[in-house]
């Protein structure tokens, strides 16, 4: 049996992100990733490296948003560096727009309390006017609702598949094995190492790292953790191609470096299930046309549907197996924007026990008080 | 250099303006069908670095045939049937949010 320092369960971006952090620290690292299932958040998801807004009653989280932004530019760029994968990183900051009175007040209540929350007193997210999200957006007209914004310096985005494709060759560069199509079907702990059974044959390592993504709870369930996750549907679509006119991402409006508006304004709690819905795309499109009259002229060429992976608090969760230690599980549905963190500080968590400033409270132990409470 | 296999009688024909010059094109082919076959080399360059580009898989999936079709960017090419009277134009580089012009 092929024995390994680490196996990481997973390779989206978040396995993928950890492996080729684990891999620079010099330690043997396979990722087994499964193959074939719709299911992957990873290549289906917006590509937002986002910060506003995150974070409400947990201001270690809203940290940990901050601090990856700040890491982001020079993480995008070194990755260009070792893997030759351009991943289109931007910071040009972020609007969420609201199309009126209530959708302001409730905005502009969610930044004061972030605000009030933080360690520092302050939150670096401003509620803005008309005239001032104009300012921002010279080249494309608002529509006569919309009646503000939240706006955030620290907001950007990247083109996904690349993040995803860099991170691969990343871990392969630095040693790392990944085989892909290779679904974990059983693990089990036993004399101090971790077995995965997958059809290809098993492998054991000394630790291991289950980034399963919404796969995550039957895998932590065998090593002694209760990871509760559960699917959340969000449909994209995506227009025909015009000259750059968005000069910021917005939440759930993005336009691409290739010239593409992305649309993303859904969500829905269907389990396992990527069917587009008609009527949900139709609602997307009016609120984008609300936006942007201007964008009525595109056409729609692709849509499609993807899996978000969310805890019940929609915070990520990271925890150690208290019956298995050395097995641990990570899993957010921000594993775009975090990858920077969980490269470095979730790596070295693993591998040295260092803890972050306010980490416990991403430990899954915060679900079993809720239920204890009922 | 591409060519039709079977060229249809003369009643068959219209005319149609390719980049400002006349055409005669086949009634029911398509625009794609009708510009390859007078031989315009590619159809579109691309949104960013500018490459030429012609119709590939001519049924609709690949994007590769986009042509300006009176006044309309960004058209697929191999999806319209030629029309009398028709104006084609190459699409250069993306359009722009405000191409559209009334024909």
């Amino acid at each position: 049996m092929e024995h390994f320092d680490f196996i990481i369960v997973g390779g989206g971006v978040i396995g993928s992100a950890i492996a080729y952090g684990i891999a620079n620290k010099g330690s043997s690292v396979a990722i087994l990733d499964g193959g074939g299932e719709p299911y992957r958040a990873s290549v289906g998801n917006f590509g937002l490296v986002w910060v506003q807004g995150k974070g409400q009653g947990n201001p270690a989280y809203a940290e940990w948003c901050h601090e990856t932004s700040s890491l982001f530019p020079d993480y995008a760029q070194r990755l260009l560096e070792v893997t030759g994968v351009d991943v289109g990183y931007r910071k040009p900051g972020g609007l969420t727009l609201c199309h009126d009175e209530v959708e302001y007040d409730k905005r502009a209540k969610i930044i004061e309390r972030l605000a009030r929350e933080s360690r520092s007193g302050t939150y670096d997210c401003e509620m803005v006017d008309r005239q001032k999200i104009q300012q921002l957006l010279p080249k494309l007209p608002l529509g006569p609702r919309i009646c503000g914004a939240s706006y955030s310096p620290h907001d950007g985005y990247l083109n996904p598949l690349a993040l995803l494709k860099a991170l691969n060759i990343g871990v392969v560069r630095s040693g790392g094995i990944l085989f892909p199509g290779t679904t974990v079907s059983n693990l089990r702990y036993e004399k101090d190492l971790f077995v995965a059974t997958t059809p290809q044959g098993s492998y054991s390592s000394t630790k291991i790292i289950l980034a399963a993504g919404n796969g995550i709870s039957a895998l932590a369930a065998q090593l002694g953790m209760k990871i509760p996750v559960s699917p959340q549907q969000g449909q994209l679509l995506v227009t025909e191609r015009v000259q750059p006119c968005l000069s910021m991402p917005i939440s759930g409006i993005q336009q691409t470096i290739e010239g593409s508006f992305v649309v993303g304004l859904s969500n829905r709690n269907v389990g396992f299930n990527t069917d587009m819905d008609v009527a949900v795309m139709k609602q997307m499109a009016q609120r984008v046309v609300n936006a942007f009259p201007d964008l009525s002229r595109l056409r729609i060429v692709r849509g499609w549907s993807s899996l978000r992976v969310l805890s019940p608090d929609g915070l990520p969760i990271y925890q150690q197996s208290d019956s298995c230690p050395g097995a641990y599980a990570v899993t957010s549905h921000s594993g775009v924007s975090l990858a920077p963190m969980h490269q470095s500080h979730i790596v070295d968590w693993i591998i040295d026990g260092i803890e972050p400033s306010g980490f416990q409270t991403f430990s899954a132990r915060r679900f079993d008080v809720k239920e204890t409470a009922h | 250099m591409l060519k039709r296999l079977h060229i249809e009688q003369q009643k068959n024909m219209l005319t149609i303006e390719f980049e400002g010059k006349n055409l005669e094109v086949c009634a029911g082919e398509t625009v794609a069908a009708a510009i390859l076959a007078a031989g315009a080399e590619y159809t579109r360059t691309t949104a960013i670095s500018g490459a030429h580009r012609a119709p590939y898989c001519q049924m609709g999936i690949c994007f590769e045939c986009l042509m300006e079709i009176d006044g309309i960017p960004n058209c697929q090419a191999c999806m319209v049937e030629v029309r009398e009277g028709m104006k084609i134009n190459r699409q250069y580089g993306a359009r722009g949010l405000s191409d559209e012009k009334s024909v």
